[in-house]
């Protein structure tokens, strides 16, 4: 009797894990996240969170627009022209530092090599040890990258470090929750912080790899060039924007913003103005 | 008898001519749109000349010029200390040549001379005085206002249109704003917040933010016209700015109390002398 209960659970359980299995691939067949795995690099130690080769939902779709004009309805629905087409996109493995560099590591960087740095806020409140260094000038930020042994990261890695293999809006998912994000709420109430916070305070807004401040905090450098229509004519595999553009493009908005700019596919160049921008950086995994 | 009637008429009539509110206050306005900032030097353009056709040749307005940034300084310098009410209008970016770039020059730039003689400043797009290539960053509005630690942060706030503004401002719509004014970082300082056209509230009793608005320098009269400070929104900042310089502002500048000099150099309140 107790065998005959068991077999018949194991029969019900097989298609209900089935659905479940089908439903977590069936936007995308492609490689599930993997258990958060890091490195940490020597120069700058920094924690860096690997994400696995293979495709991802980059960009925006016609679907979400239908969503935005319900969450944004302030918004001109051409705002997210610059988004589109939403396509499948393969990256490489790459390993993604988990933190915005911090003030302590770019200070660390200056004293190293003596660089002069265009534009970087070294002024209370900004210049604290443990707040993401503002760094203003892309220069700048490419400039300790490349002394840290690192790269910045493609706007394709950048947007699949955040949001994983499933077109989701934000990195813990499609539900805002201004808890997750040192975001805006004009006064801090609800995150906090009534400016940027210090690096790593929001572990429940965690990416899917593991990666922290995705969304908020400080808008991020990537490698890119920015061209509003690049998505029309991008390449499939491992794109890394077109050769030239109107600035470099911007991922993932700053404490100054909420729902619209935080997105994940959000992306923002030209002229980037009091926009409140940091980095990370990024690494090629080493091929198996 | 003769002389007392005389001196009595000369007295109403000076009084008279002193309390009559200046009708032809000929405003002078530079609009501004060589550099730019959260809005294409096109886009910028476009908004310039609905404004300029909506206010050249109007009543109280004088000349409007559309001038490149090697004008701008000898224009500013020249309404200022004319107690005229004139008026800048910039489209997110302060030239280096009214404020020198990176704040070099915190107190006493050509552009904070002009603001503390009683003139005004507008600006659309991006955040107050930032700077193209943040020059100034955070630095330029708290220099240009004297008011340490102001903030124009919280982008797509939601701005509801007060009743000032749908009377006043009938292009105006509710839109989200990106920099919008920080009423409260204005406790406690010299400026007010003289008219909201848009909150985040729909009052401006209760909010704490706005955009448009005007703040205004409680000693100086110097005021600050912050209007559609979105980041490359398509809002009708031209017909908004027209409107409220229109339909407001040459009326509050005739109300305002402000210091005259008659021939024996005594101070007379305007608004003194209108209750």
């Amino acid at each position: 009797m107790r065998h005959n209960q068991f077999c018949f659970i194991l029969i019900l359980s097989i298609p209900l894990l089935l659905a479940l299995a089908c439903r977590e691939g069936m936007d995308t067949h492609t490689v599930e996240p993997s258990p958060i795995n890091t490195i940490t690099t020597q120069k700058d130690s920094a924690v860096m969170v690997f994400v696995p080769a293979g495709d991802f939902l980059m960009g925006t779709s016609d679907a979400d627009i239908e969503l935005y004009k319900n969450i944004f309805p302030l918004r001109n629905i051409s705002r997210f022209d610059n988004e589109r087409p939403q396509r499948k996109v393969y990256v490489d493995a790459f390993y993604i530092d988990q933190l915005e560099v911090t003030n302590l590591q770019y200070k660390q960087f200056l004293t190293d090599t003596g660089y002069k740095p265009k534009q970087y806020l070294d002024y209370p409140p900004h210049n604290i040890s443990n707040q993401p260094a503002v760094v203003l000038e892309w220069s700048d930020a490419a400039a300790y990258a490349e002394w840290a042994g690192k790269r910045l990261p493609t706007e394709a890695e950048w947007e699949k470090a955040a949001r994983g293999t499933d077109g989701r809006i934000w990195p813990w998912g499609n539900e805002w929750d201004p808890t997750k994000l040192s975001g805006n709420d004009g006064t801090g109430i609800k995150d906090g912080y009534k400016l940027t916070a210090p690096v790593g305070q929001f572990p429940q807004g965690a990416s899917p790899y593991g990666a922290l401040d995705m969304a908020g905090n400080l808008w991020e450098w990537v490698s890119d060039w920015y061209k509003k229509d690049y998505y029309d004519f991008a390449p499939y595999i491992n794109p890394n924007g077109p050769e030239t553009g109107d600035g470099h493009v911007l991922k993932g908005g700053s404490w100054a913003e909420n729902l619209d700019f935080t997105r994940c596919a959000n992306r923002f160049g030209g002229n980037p103005g009091s926009l409140m921008r940091g980095f990370r950086c990024a690494m090629d995994a080493p091929t198996e | 008898m003769k002389n007392i009637c005389f001196l009595v008429g000369v007295i109403c009539a000076t009084t008279f001519m002193i309390s009559i509110p200046q009708t032809d206050a000929n405003i002078d306005v530079f609009v501004y749109t060589e550099t730019v900032q959260w809005i294409g030097q096109a886009a910028a353009q476009a908004e310039a000349d609905i404004l300029i056709d909506m206010i050249k040749g109007k009543n109280g307005i004088g000349q409007v010029v559309n001038d490149p940034a090697d004008k701008i300084a000898d224009w500013t310098k020249q309404h200022t200390e004319k107690n005229g009410h004139h008026i800048i209008v910039l489209f997110g970016d302060l030239p280096p040549e009214i404020y020198p770039q990176g704040n070099a020059q915190p107190d006493g730039s050509i552009a904070e001379e002009f603001l503390d003689d009683g003139n005004t400043i507008s600006n659309s797009a991006d955040w107050m005085f930032w700077g193209l290539g943040n020059r100034n960053a955070e630095g330029g509005l708290r220099n240009m206002m004297d008011v340490p630690g102001i903030v124009q942060w919280d982008d797509d706030t939601p701005m509801m249109v007060t009743p000032e503004g749908k009377e006043l401002t009938p292009s105006l719509v509710d839109f989200a704003s990106d920099r919008p004014f920080h009423i409260n970082d204005l406790a406690a300082t010299d400026w007010e917040i003289e008219i909201a056209f848009a909150t985040n509230t729909g009052n401006k009793d209760d909010a704490a933010l706005c955009d448009p608005c005007l703040v205004r320098n409680k000693k100086t009269n110097a005021r600050l016209i912050q209007v559609h400070q979105t980041n490359m929104g398509d809002d009708p900042k031209g017909e908004v700015i027209a409107e409220i310089i229109l339909n407001y502002y040459l009326e509050a500048i005739e109300a305002e109390p402000q210091v005259v000099e008659p021939i024996n150099k005594l101070p007379i309140l305007w608004g003194n002398i209108k209750k």
